[in-house]
């Protein structure tokens, strides 16, 4: 019997592969570049550029790795940039939702709320407000959080309520002005 | 204490139903809810939401595009250079040179082959320096005299015609609607209107009117490329006072009969030297010594 020059070795040179690859992951990453770096560094556009580099690089890396290769590609773009500019964090995206059946006071106070909330939002330690955000709003398991950031499960815990806990002491001031 | 543990079990949506009512109870439950809930607002999902895969593709393609963007970068950059090249090639194709000789001016030129040509008085030359090796062509108005290396066909071109050669030596007169063409060395192809014409060494062609006579060279070379005497219209007298200054001889001449002499004499052989003047005008000459010479008309 005659054996295989090669293993049966998948690679992720296949379109469809790679698309399966760019639904899986993509929408997370930006997501995970976005709450750590806010969006003037364009979290979208370094999602891309890792994706294309993996597509560049398809051949060398297994599809197990690809994960970990384009967390690793983007943030290090990101950090990059962040090198070069100084960057001030904005969550300008923030409207309020249109409360029709509120009163003028009400509307103030939400939109006082969400100004502040987004300031000390840019205000929170990156690794704390990405771990908050994952799972809060994500709904990011503990264990994926921790897995994603690259942390223990213990630690994703204590930033989560690191973060709730600065968000609820700076918002609590302005419920009581 | 409690409220703390309340709270983190609710982060970690561990509550139990009784935990759960303790915690409704907590006085900023309310706004508890409210940082969760609207924390929804900064979702990445529509925030940082990602283009969709298809869109991502055509850049990949792109991209892919980008790669032989550099191999289309490199041929433009060759294609200047090519352009440049045939510009350059082009400009110094139209480069021409030219010579012009004024009256009692006498230039040799060596052609880009070594070829020399010796451009009479009043005359007019010119020829594409840059692509000489591949057409040897001369554009001529007057006189001159051509030694050409071997090589591949050498034109001059005339206003009456054409003449051709393969490495000789050889006069070209086109002047005053006298075409002359004299072959000292080599074989010259003569064209004018559709007529081709072999010229030998020793052969002359001249072209008069319409009228193409070829006849035997008297003299060995052009005369005005030699130390020669040219005479136009002028009396006999004066040829004969120059004659005597070149060669240093004593020439009597008894006819009184005024006679105008068109032509030249050599200044390095006496013989030929009075050949030149005496048959033209239909005269004799005796050599008496060294120093004296007789001149008589021919009849005597």
């Amino acid at each position: 019997m005659e054996t295989l020059p090669k293993s049966l070795h998948q690679d992720i040179c296949d379109k469809i592969r790679f698309s399966k690859l760019y639904e899986k992951y993509a929408q997370t990453l930006s997501n995970i570049l976005f709450y750590k770096y806010g969006d003037l560094l364009n979290p979208t556009d370094k999602v891309q550029e890792a994706f294309i580099k993996l597509w560049e690089n398809c051949s060398k890396i297994t599809p197990e790795a690809a994960k970990s290769y384009l967390y690793t590609t983007a943030n290090n773009m990101m950090l990059n940039e962040v090198k070069h500019q100084k960057v001030v964090l904005k969550y300008q995206q923030v409207k309020p939702k249109d409360y029709t059946n509120e009163t003028p006071e009400f509307i103030l106070r939400k939109k006082e709320f969400l100004k502040r909330f987004e300031y000390v939002l840019s205000q929170l330690k990156e690794e704390e407000r990405a771990a908050f955000l994952l799972n809060k709003v994500d709904g990011k398991t503990h264990k994926e959080v921790a897995e994603i950031l690259g942390i223990t499960k213990k630690v994703a815990e204590h930033r989560i309520y690191a973060a709730f806990n600065k968000l609820k002491s700076e918002l609590e001031e302005l419920n009581r002005k | 204490m409690q409220k703390e543990y309340l709270l983190k079990k609710w982060l970690n949506n561990e509550l139990s139903d009784t935990e759960a009512k303790s915690f409704d109870m907590l006085e900023d439950a309310e706004l508890y809810n409210e940082i969760i809930e609207e924390a929804q607002r900064f979702s990445g999902n529509t925030n940082a939401q990602v283009e969709s895969f298809e869109l991502l593709n055509n850049k990949l393609n792109s991209d892919k595009n980008t790669s032989t963007n550099w191999i289309k970068v490199v041929s433009s950059i060759a294609a200047i250079f090519v352009i440049g090249f045939a510009i350059f090639t082009l400009i110094n194709k139209n480069q021409i040179s030219s010579l012009k000789t004024v009256l009692a001016q006498n230039e040799t030129v060596t052609l880009p082959d070594n070829s020399i040509v010796n451009l009479n008085e009043l005359s007019e030359l010119d020829y594409n320096s840059s692509d000489w090796d591949e057409n040897r062509s001369i554009n001529l108005k007057g006189e001159a005299f051509f030694d050409v290396e071997k090589g591949k066909q050498f034109d001059v071109n005339t206003q009456f015609g054409k003449v051709s050669v393969l490495g000789t030596e050889f006069n070209v007169l086109s002047r005053d609607g006298v075409f002359k063409v004299s072959c000292y060395e080599g074989l010259v192809q003569v064209t004018y209107e559709n007529n081709e014409i072999k010229l030998p060494a020793g052969t002359e062609f001249i072209l008069d009117s319409g009228v193409g006579v070829k006849s035997s060279i008297v003299i060995a070379e052009p005369y005005w490329l030699k130390n020669m005497s040219v005479f136009e219209n002028a009396t006999l007298k004066d040829v004969i006072a120059e004659f005597e200054n070149q060669y240093d001889v004593k020439i009597h001449y008894t006819s009184d009969t005024p006679m105008n002499f068109t032509g030249a004499f050599e200044h390095n052989n006496l013989e030929k030297a009075l050949k030149s003047i005496t048959q033209p005008l239909n005269l004799t000459y005796i050599v008496q010594n060294t120093n004296e010479v007789i001149i008589r008309n021919g009849q005597n």
